[in-house]
Protein backbone atom coordinates (compact mmCIF):
# COMPACT_ATOMS: atom_id res chain seq x y z
CA UNK A 1 0.00 0.00 0.00
CA UNK A 2 1.17 3.68 -1.11
CA UNK A 3 2.03 5.85 1.36
CA UNK A 4 -0.74 8.26 0.79
CA UNK A 5 -3.21 5.30 0.56
CA UNK A 6 -1.63 4.08 4.12
CA UNK A 7 -2.11 8.05 5.19
CA UNK A 8 -5.88 8.32 4.77
CA UNK A 9 -6.40 5.20 5.83
CA UNK A 10 -4.47 6.26 9.31
CA UNK A 11 -6.17 9.70 9.55
CA UNK A 12 -9.34 8.06 9.26
CA UNK A 13 -8.71 5.53 11.60
CA UNK A 14 -7.57 8.48 13.51
CA UNK A 15 -10.95 9.98 13.42
CA UNK A 16 -12.95 6.77 14.07
CA UNK A 17 -11.12 6.54 17.36
CA UNK A 18 -11.77 9.71 18.20
CA UNK A 19 -15.29 9.97 17.13
CA UNK A 20 -15.80 6.88 19.39
CA UNK A 21 -13.78 8.38 22.72
CA UNK A 22 -15.98 12.25 22.66
CA UNK A 23 -19.10 10.45 21.93
CA UNK A 24 -19.15 8.22 24.63
CA UNK A 25 -17.87 10.89 26.98
CA UNK A 26 -18.72 13.97 25.50
CA UNK A 27 -21.28 13.63 23.30
CA UNK A 28 -25.39 13.30 23.45
CA UNK A 29 -28.06 11.54 21.16
CA UNK A 30 -28.25 14.64 19.03
CA UNK A 31 -24.75 13.94 17.51
CA UNK A 32 -25.57 10.56 16.19
CA UNK A 33 -24.05 8.74 14.59
CA UNK A 34 -21.92 9.79 16.94
CA UNK A 35 -22.66 9.63 20.44
CA UNK A 36 -22.82 7.43 23.90
CA UNK A 37 -24.39 3.53 23.90
CA UNK A 38 -26.40 4.53 26.48
CA UNK A 39 -29.36 2.05 26.08
CA UNK A 40 -30.26 0.33 29.43
CA UNK A 41 -27.18 2.52 30.72
CA UNK A 42 -29.38 4.39 33.26
CA UNK A 43 -29.82 2.35 36.92
CA UNK A 44 -33.08 1.77 37.97
CA UNK A 45 -33.34 1.59 42.03
CA UNK A 46 -34.23 -1.71 43.26
CA UNK A 47 -37.25 0.08 45.11
CA UNK A 48 -38.32 2.67 42.48
CA UNK A 49 -40.86 2.44 40.07
CA UNK A 50 -41.17 1.75 36.54
CA UNK A 51 -43.67 3.31 34.04
CA UNK A 52 -45.06 2.65 30.81
CA UNK A 53 -46.76 5.13 28.65
CA UNK A 54 -49.41 3.84 26.49
CA UNK A 55 -52.50 5.95 24.70
CA UNK A 56 -56.53 5.84 24.73
CA UNK A 57 -59.07 7.45 22.76
CA UNK A 58 -62.19 7.65 22.69
CA UNK A 59 -65.21 8.97 19.95
CA UNK A 60 -68.34 11.04 21.25
CA UNK A 61 -68.90 9.91 24.70
CA UNK A 62 -68.20 6.09 23.94
CA UNK A 63 -65.54 4.26 25.74
CA UNK A 64 -61.87 4.51 25.89
CA UNK A 65 -59.97 2.27 23.94
CA UNK A 66 -56.82 1.89 23.46
CA UNK A 67 -54.79 3.42 20.26
CA UNK A 68 -51.55 1.67 19.23
CA UNK A 69 -48.64 4.13 19.02
CA UNK A 70 -47.63 2.29 15.77
CA UNK A 71 -51.32 3.80 14.54
CA UNK A 72 -49.46 7.43 14.56
CA UNK A 73 -46.58 5.97 12.70
CA UNK A 74 -44.37 6.16 16.00
CA UNK A 75 -42.91 3.79 18.76
CA UNK A 76 -43.71 3.92 22.60
CA UNK A 77 -39.84 4.99 22.81
CA UNK A 78 -40.43 7.84 20.64
CA UNK A 79 -42.93 9.22 22.92
CA UNK A 80 -40.94 8.84 26.03
CA UNK A 81 -38.24 10.47 24.21
CA UNK A 82 -40.40 13.52 23.38
CA UNK A 83 -41.42 14.11 26.77
CA UNK A 84 -38.51 13.25 28.55
CA UNK A 85 -35.66 13.68 26.69
CA UNK A 86 -36.83 16.45 24.17
CA UNK A 87 -38.97 17.93 27.07
CA UNK A 88 -41.82 18.19 25.07
CA UNK A 89 -44.77 19.78 27.36
CA UNK A 90 -47.46 16.91 27.37
CA UNK A 91 -49.98 19.14 26.41
CA UNK A 92 -48.53 20.65 23.51
CA UNK A 93 -47.78 17.09 22.21
CA UNK A 94 -51.06 15.32 22.94
CA UNK A 95 -52.90 17.34 20.23
CA UNK A 96 -49.49 16.62 17.54
CA UNK A 97 -50.33 12.66 18.49
CA UNK A 98 -54.17 13.40 17.42
CA UNK A 99 -52.70 15.42 14.01
CA UNK A 100 -50.57 11.89 13.50
CA UNK A 101 -53.32 9.64 14.48
CA UNK A 102 -55.25 11.68 11.76
CA UNK A 103 -52.54 11.63 8.63
CA UNK A 104 -51.16 8.16 9.10
CA UNK A 105 -54.59 6.87 8.61
CA UNK A 106 -57.08 9.64 6.98
CA UNK A 107 -59.43 7.06 6.54
CA UNK A 108 -59.71 6.29 10.02
CA UNK A 109 -62.09 7.64 12.27
CA UNK A 110 -60.55 10.24 13.95
CA UNK A 111 -60.88 10.51 18.34
CA UNK A 112 -62.55 13.28 19.50
CA UNK A 113 -60.43 13.16 22.65
CA UNK A 114 -57.06 11.45 23.87
CA UNK A 115 -55.50 10.44 26.84
CA UNK A 116 -52.21 9.75 27.78
CA UNK A 117 -51.83 6.86 30.76
CA UNK A 118 -49.00 4.98 32.59
CA UNK A 119 -48.85 1.76 33.74
CA UNK A 120 -46.54 1.68 36.64
CA UNK A 121 -44.97 -1.45 38.73
CA UNK A 122 -43.80 -0.51 42.38
CA UNK A 123 -40.57 -2.34 43.15
CA UNK A 124 -39.63 -3.75 46.37
CA UNK A 125 -36.21 -5.06 47.20
CA UNK A 126 -36.10 -5.66 42.65
CA UNK A 127 -38.96 -7.38 42.19
CA UNK A 128 -42.93 -5.96 41.39
CA UNK A 129 -44.76 -6.13 44.15
CA UNK A 130 -47.83 -3.81 42.74
CA UNK A 131 -49.35 -2.28 39.58
CA UNK A 132 -51.01 1.20 39.24
CA UNK A 133 -52.60 2.98 36.26
CA UNK A 134 -52.85 6.66 36.12
CA UNK A 135 -53.67 9.52 33.86
CA UNK A 136 -50.81 11.80 32.80
CA UNK A 137 -52.82 14.06 30.41
CA UNK A 138 -55.72 14.27 28.18
CA UNK A 139 -56.63 16.25 24.97
CA UNK A 140 -60.13 17.01 23.62
CA UNK A 141 -60.74 18.27 20.10
CA UNK A 142 -62.25 21.68 20.65
CA UNK B 1 11.89 6.43 22.82
CA UNK B 2 12.67 3.06 20.65
CA UNK B 3 9.57 1.64 22.81
CA UNK B 4 7.28 4.25 21.47
CA UNK B 5 8.31 3.31 17.92
CA UNK B 6 7.78 -0.36 18.27
CA UNK B 7 4.50 0.01 19.59
CA UNK B 8 3.40 2.37 16.28
CA UNK B 9 5.09 -0.08 14.04
CA UNK B 10 2.80 -2.94 15.96
CA UNK B 11 -0.14 -0.99 15.56
CA UNK B 12 0.48 -0.03 11.94
CA UNK B 13 0.95 -3.74 11.13
CA UNK B 14 -2.22 -4.79 12.73
CA UNK B 15 -3.81 -1.81 11.22
CA UNK B 16 -2.78 -2.59 7.60
CA UNK B 17 -2.13 -6.51 7.68
CA UNK B 18 -3.03 -7.54 4.55
CA UNK B 19 -6.67 -9.94 5.26
CA UNK B 20 -7.89 -12.32 2.75
CA UNK B 21 -10.72 -10.57 0.21
CA UNK B 22 -12.80 -13.84 0.08
CA UNK B 23 -13.61 -12.38 3.90
CA UNK B 24 -14.98 -8.92 2.18
CA UNK B 25 -17.20 -10.46 -0.29
CA UNK B 26 -19.30 -12.74 1.80
CA UNK B 27 -19.66 -9.83 3.98
CA UNK B 28 -20.44 -7.42 1.45
CA UNK B 29 -23.46 -9.67 0.41
CA UNK B 30 -24.08 -10.40 4.11
CA UNK B 31 -24.44 -6.48 4.95
CA UNK B 32 -26.10 -4.93 1.83
CA UNK B 33 -28.59 -7.99 2.02
CA UNK B 34 -29.53 -6.71 5.63
CA UNK B 35 -29.58 -3.20 4.56
CA UNK B 36 -32.28 -4.64 2.18
CA UNK B 37 -34.05 -6.34 4.79
CA UNK B 38 -33.89 -3.89 7.83
CA UNK B 39 -35.31 -1.23 5.17
CA UNK B 40 -38.21 -3.08 3.70
CA UNK B 41 -38.93 -5.71 6.45
CA UNK B 42 -37.40 -5.72 9.62
CA UNK B 43 -37.63 -1.76 10.15
CA UNK B 44 -40.37 -1.03 7.79
CA UNK B 45 -41.88 1.42 10.59
CA UNK B 46 -39.13 4.01 9.56
CA UNK B 47 -41.15 4.68 6.30
CA UNK B 48 -44.18 5.67 8.28
CA UNK B 49 -42.21 8.74 9.82
CA UNK B 50 -42.87 9.88 6.39
CA UNK B 51 -46.85 10.59 7.73
CA UNK B 52 -45.49 11.78 10.39
CA UNK B 53 -46.38 15.46 11.49
CA UNK B 54 -43.50 17.76 10.85
CA UNK B 55 -44.09 19.49 14.20
CA UNK B 56 -43.05 16.05 15.75
CA UNK B 57 -39.78 16.08 14.00
CA UNK B 58 -36.37 16.94 16.00
CA UNK B 59 -33.73 17.11 13.71
CA UNK B 60 -30.59 15.55 14.74
CA UNK B 61 -27.51 17.85 14.40
CA UNK B 62 -26.23 16.52 11.41
CA UNK B 63 -29.70 17.21 9.91
CA UNK B 64 -29.77 20.78 11.13
CA UNK B 65 -26.04 21.15 9.85
CA UNK B 66 -26.65 19.71 6.27
CA UNK B 67 -30.17 21.44 5.93
CA UNK B 68 -31.67 17.93 5.13
CA UNK B 69 -35.25 18.50 4.85
CA UNK B 70 -38.48 17.01 6.76
CA UNK B 71 -39.25 13.43 6.28
CA UNK B 72 -42.67 13.25 3.85
CA UNK B 73 -44.12 10.52 2.63
CA UNK B 74 -42.67 11.32 -0.94
CA UNK B 75 -39.20 11.86 -0.05
CA UNK B 76 -38.98 8.90 2.40
CA UNK B 77 -40.40 6.40 -0.64
CA UNK B 78 -37.47 7.95 -2.76
CA UNK B 79 -34.61 7.43 -0.33
CA UNK B 80 -35.85 3.96 0.23
CA UNK B 81 -36.16 2.94 -3.24
CA UNK B 82 -32.53 4.38 -4.53
CA UNK B 83 -30.89 2.14 -1.01
CA UNK B 84 -32.85 -0.87 -1.95
CA UNK B 85 -31.35 -0.74 -5.53
CA UNK B 86 -27.79 0.35 -4.64
CA UNK B 87 -27.79 -2.37 -1.76
CA UNK B 88 -29.00 -4.85 -4.03
CA UNK B 89 -26.03 -3.40 -6.63
CA UNK B 90 -23.62 -3.72 -4.07
CA UNK B 91 -24.62 -7.06 -2.46
CA UNK B 92 -23.65 -8.62 -6.19
CA UNK B 93 -20.19 -6.91 -4.86
CA UNK B 94 -20.31 -5.13 -8.55
CA UNK B 95 -19.24 -1.08 -8.53
CA UNK B 96 -18.30 -1.44 -4.67
CA UNK B 97 -17.11 2.36 -4.54
CA UNK B 98 -19.79 3.63 -6.34
CA UNK B 99 -22.65 1.49 -5.03
CA UNK B 100 -21.49 1.44 -1.35
CA UNK B 101 -21.13 4.61 -1.38
CA UNK B 102 -24.57 5.30 -2.08
CA UNK B 103 -25.33 2.82 0.45
CA UNK B 104 -24.02 4.54 2.83
CA UNK B 105 -24.70 7.82 2.56
CA UNK B 106 -28.67 6.75 1.64
CA UNK B 107 -28.42 4.61 4.75
CA UNK B 108 -27.35 7.25 7.29
CA UNK B 109 -29.88 9.73 5.91
CA UNK B 110 -32.56 6.50 6.63
CA UNK B 111 -31.23 6.16 10.19
CA UNK B 112 -31.72 10.07 10.62
CA UNK B 113 -35.73 9.81 9.70
CA UNK B 114 -35.69 6.64 11.76
CA UNK B 115 -34.31 8.72 14.88
CA UNK B 116 -35.00 12.43 14.37
CA UNK B 117 -38.52 11.62 16.44
CA UNK B 118 -37.42 11.17 20.28
CA UNK B 119 -35.53 7.57 19.86
CA UNK B 120 -31.88 7.01 18.93
CA UNK B 121 -30.78 3.67 18.47
CA UNK B 122 -27.37 2.78 19.43
CA UNK B 123 -26.72 -0.90 17.29
CA UNK B 124 -26.31 1.14 14.09
CA UNK B 125 -22.78 2.22 14.88
CA UNK B 126 -20.70 -0.74 13.48
CA UNK B 127 -22.74 -1.36 10.75
CA UNK B 128 -22.28 2.32 9.46
CA UNK B 129 -18.69 2.51 10.12
CA UNK B 130 -18.73 -1.31 8.09
CA UNK B 131 -20.98 0.63 4.78
CA UNK B 132 -18.18 3.41 5.07
CA UNK B 133 -14.96 1.72 4.78
CA UNK B 134 -16.63 -1.50 2.63
CA UNK B 135 -16.52 0.57 -0.71
CA UNK B 136 -12.33 1.38 -0.17
CA UNK B 137 -11.86 -2.68 -0.31
CA UNK B 138 -12.14 -3.01 -4.15
CA UNK B 139 -13.17 -5.80 -6.03
CA UNK B 140 -13.54 -9.07 -4.02
CA UNK B 141 -15.08 -12.55 -4.96
CA UNK B 142 -16.46 -15.47 -2.83
CA UNK B 143 -13.73 -17.84 -1.75
CA UNK B 144 -11.02 -15.55 -2.78
CA UNK B 145 -8.39 -16.35 0.10
CA UNK B 146 -5.97 -14.03 -1.40
CA UNK B 147 -5.04 -11.26 0.69
CA UNK B 148 -5.04 -7.55 0.45
CA UNK B 149 -3.66 -4.67 3.28
CA UNK B 150 -7.08 -2.54 1.64
CA UNK B 151 -9.37 -6.00 2.73
CA UNK B 152 -7.40 -5.66 5.72
CA UNK B 153 -7.84 -2.38 6.93
CA UNK B 154 -11.96 -1.96 5.86
CA UNK B 155 -11.93 -5.40 8.05
CA UNK B 156 -9.93 -3.81 11.34
CA UNK B 157 -12.48 -1.01 11.08
CA UNK B 158 -15.10 -3.23 10.93
CA UNK B 159 -13.71 -5.10 14.27
CA UNK B 160 -12.22 -1.63 16.13
CA UNK B 161 -16.86 -0.51 15.46
CA UNK B 162 -18.19 -3.96 16.80
CA UNK B 163 -15.67 -3.60 20.26
CA UNK B 164 -16.25 0.02 20.54
CA UNK B 165 -19.97 -0.89 20.64
CA UNK B 166 -19.33 -2.90 23.66
CA UNK B 167 -16.76 -1.28 25.32
CA UNK B 168 -18.02 2.00 25.50
CA UNK B 169 -21.43 0.68 26.56
CA UNK B 170 -19.31 0.00 29.86
CA UNK B 171 -18.46 3.57 29.90
CA UNK B 172 -21.87 4.90 29.02
CA UNK B 173 -23.27 2.59 31.95
CA UNK B 174 -20.70 4.08 34.51
CA UNK B 175 -21.46 7.85 32.79
CA UNK B 176 -25.70 7.53 33.13
CA UNK B 177 -25.91 5.08 35.65
CA UNK B 178 -22.61 4.73 37.47
CA UNK B 179 -21.43 1.62 39.55
CA UNK B 180 -24.84 0.60 41.11
CA UNK B 181 -25.42 -0.25 37.58
CA UNK B 182 -24.83 -3.61 38.40
CA UNK B 183 -27.14 -4.32 40.81
CA UNK B 184 -29.49 -1.99 39.68
CA UNK B 185 -33.15 -3.13 38.43
CA UNK B 186 -32.46 -1.79 35.13
CA UNK B 187 -32.58 -5.76 33.74
CA UNK B 188 -36.20 -6.28 35.33
CA UNK B 189 -37.37 -3.07 34.11
CA UNK B 190 -36.70 -3.87 30.17
CA UNK B 191 -38.94 -7.44 31.25
CA UNK B 192 -41.27 -6.06 32.90
CA UNK B 193 -41.80 -3.04 30.09
CA UNK B 194 -40.76 -5.92 27.29
CA UNK B 195 -40.61 -9.58 28.41
CA UNK B 196 -41.11 -12.95 26.61
CA UNK B 197 -42.55 -16.49 27.50
CA UNK B 198 -38.51 -16.90 28.73
CA UNK B 199 -37.80 -14.21 30.57
CA UNK B 200 -41.33 -13.54 32.31
CA UNK B 201 -41.44 -15.89 34.99
CA UNK B 202 -38.22 -14.98 36.46
CA UNK B 203 -39.87 -11.92 37.45
CA UNK B 204 -39.92 -12.71 40.61
CA UNK B 205 -36.68 -13.85 41.11
CA UNK B 206 -34.77 -10.61 40.40
CA UNK B 207 -31.08 -11.87 41.64
CA UNK B 208 -31.54 -13.65 37.85
CA UNK B 209 -31.52 -10.41 36.45
CA UNK B 210 -28.65 -8.64 38.54
CA UNK B 211 -26.48 -11.48 37.54
CA UNK B 212 -27.27 -10.82 34.08
CA UNK B 213 -26.05 -7.48 34.32
CA UNK B 214 -22.90 -8.89 36.32
CA UNK B 215 -22.31 -11.55 33.47
CA UNK B 216 -22.86 -8.37 30.93
CA UNK B 217 -20.97 -5.99 32.62
CA UNK B 218 -18.09 -8.46 32.71
CA UNK B 219 -18.69 -9.31 28.92
CA UNK B 220 -18.43 -5.63 27.66
CA UNK B 221 -15.32 -4.71 29.98
CA UNK B 222 -13.77 -7.79 28.62
CA UNK B 223 -14.98 -7.35 24.65
CA UNK B 224 -11.07 -5.75 23.50
CA UNK B 225 -10.35 -9.46 23.81
CA UNK B 226 -12.06 -10.04 20.66
CA UNK B 227 -9.63 -8.01 18.52
CA UNK B 228 -6.91 -11.19 19.58
CA UNK B 229 -5.97 -13.46 17.15
CA UNK B 230 -7.12 -16.40 16.20
CA UNK B 231 -9.19 -18.82 18.32
CA UNK B 232 -9.45 -16.38 21.77
CA UNK B 233 -10.59 -13.62 19.16
CA UNK B 234 -13.23 -16.01 17.52
CA UNK B 235 -13.83 -17.37 20.43
CA UNK B 236 -14.92 -14.07 22.61
CA UNK B 237 -17.06 -13.09 19.27
CA UNK B 238 -19.37 -16.72 19.56
CA UNK B 239 -19.97 -15.35 23.36
CA UNK B 240 -20.98 -12.15 21.91
CA UNK B 241 -23.23 -14.05 19.44
CA UNK B 242 -24.44 -16.11 22.46
CA UNK B 243 -25.00 -12.52 24.60
CA UNK B 244 -27.23 -11.52 21.53
CA UNK B 245 -29.39 -14.62 21.30
CA UNK B 246 -30.04 -14.75 25.23
CA UNK B 247 -31.27 -10.59 24.86
CA UNK B 248 -33.21 -12.00 21.93
CA UNK B 249 -34.95 -14.47 24.51
CA UNK B 250 -34.99 -12.46 27.24
CA UNK B 251 -36.67 -9.56 25.96
CA UNK B 252 -37.51 -9.60 22.03
CA UNK B 253 -34.54 -7.60 21.02
CA UNK B 254 -31.67 -8.93 19.12
CA UNK B 255 -29.14 -6.12 17.54
CA UNK B 256 -29.07 -7.41 14.23
CA UNK B 257 -26.77 -4.36 12.50
CA UNK B 258 -23.89 -5.42 15.11
CA UNK B 259 -24.44 -9.31 14.66
CA UNK B 260 -23.64 -8.55 11.04
CA UNK B 261 -21.12 -7.07 11.43
CA UNK B 262 -19.56 -9.50 13.90
CA UNK B 263 -18.57 -11.76 10.85
CA UNK B 264 -15.71 -9.46 9.88
CA UNK B 265 -14.29 -12.25 12.93
CA UNK B 266 -14.69 -15.20 10.92
CA UNK B 267 -13.10 -16.79 8.18
CA UNK B 268 -15.59 -16.41 6.06
CA UNK B 269 -13.08 -16.78 3.03
CA UNK B 270 -13.68 -20.41 3.34
CA UNK B 271 -17.40 -20.25 2.04
CA UNK B 272 -18.03 -20.12 -1.31
CA UNK B 273 -21.13 -19.73 -3.62
CA UNK B 274 -22.79 -22.67 -5.07
CA UNK B 275 -21.63 -23.91 -8.23
CA UNK B 276 -24.63 -22.21 -10.34
CA UNK B 277 -24.27 -19.23 -8.49
CA UNK B 278 -20.48 -18.48 -9.15
CA UNK B 279 -20.82 -15.74 -11.63
CA UNK B 280 -22.60 -13.44 -9.42
CA UNK B 281 -19.01 -12.85 -7.59
CA UNK B 282 -17.25 -10.54 -9.42
CA UNK B 283 -13.39 -11.53 -10.19
CA UNK B 284 -10.87 -8.85 -9.33
CA UNK B 285 -9.28 -7.45 -11.82
CA UNK B 286 -5.47 -7.21 -12.39
CA UNK B 287 -4.97 -4.07 -11.82
CA UNK B 288 -6.56 -4.07 -8.48
CA UNK B 289 -4.49 -6.86 -7.69
CA UNK B 290 -1.59 -5.93 -5.12
CA UNK B 291 1.96 -6.56 -6.01
CA UNK B 292 2.49 -9.96 -4.16
CA UNK B 293 5.47 -8.51 -1.81
CA UNK B 294 2.48 -6.81 0.38
CA UNK B 295 0.09 -9.13 0.25
CA UNK B 296 2.61 -11.31 1.74
CA UNK B 297 3.82 -9.22 3.92
CA UNK B 298 2.25 -9.03 7.73
CA UNK B 299 -0.67 -11.62 7.63
CA UNK B 300 -4.06 -11.85 10.12
CA UNK B 301 -6.26 -14.63 10.40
Amino acid sequence: MNGLRALWRGLATAGLLAAIVWGSLGATDDTFPIGPFHQYARADPPNGRISVPYLQGRTGSGPWKPILFADLGLRRAEIEGQLGLLQVPVNRLLPRLANAYATFDPGAEAPDALRLMYKTYLLQGGRAIDIETSERARWTRS
Amino acid sequence: MDEIVNIAGATRAWLFAAMPRGRIAVLRTAIYLFVVLDVVYMRAWVADHGTVPASLWHPLMFERVLYLPVPTPGFVTVVKVMLVVAALAAASGRWPRFAGTAVFLLYLEWQFIAFSYGKVDHDRFALLVALAVLPTAGLARWGDKERSQAAGWALRLIMIAVVAVYFMSVIAKIRYGGLDWVSSATAMRAVLRRGTMFSDPFRNLPWVFVFFQYVTFAFELGSPLMLARGRIGRTYALIALGFHTMNLFAIGIMFWPQVVCLGAFFRLERLHLPAGLAWLSPRARPAEVEPARLSRGVRAG
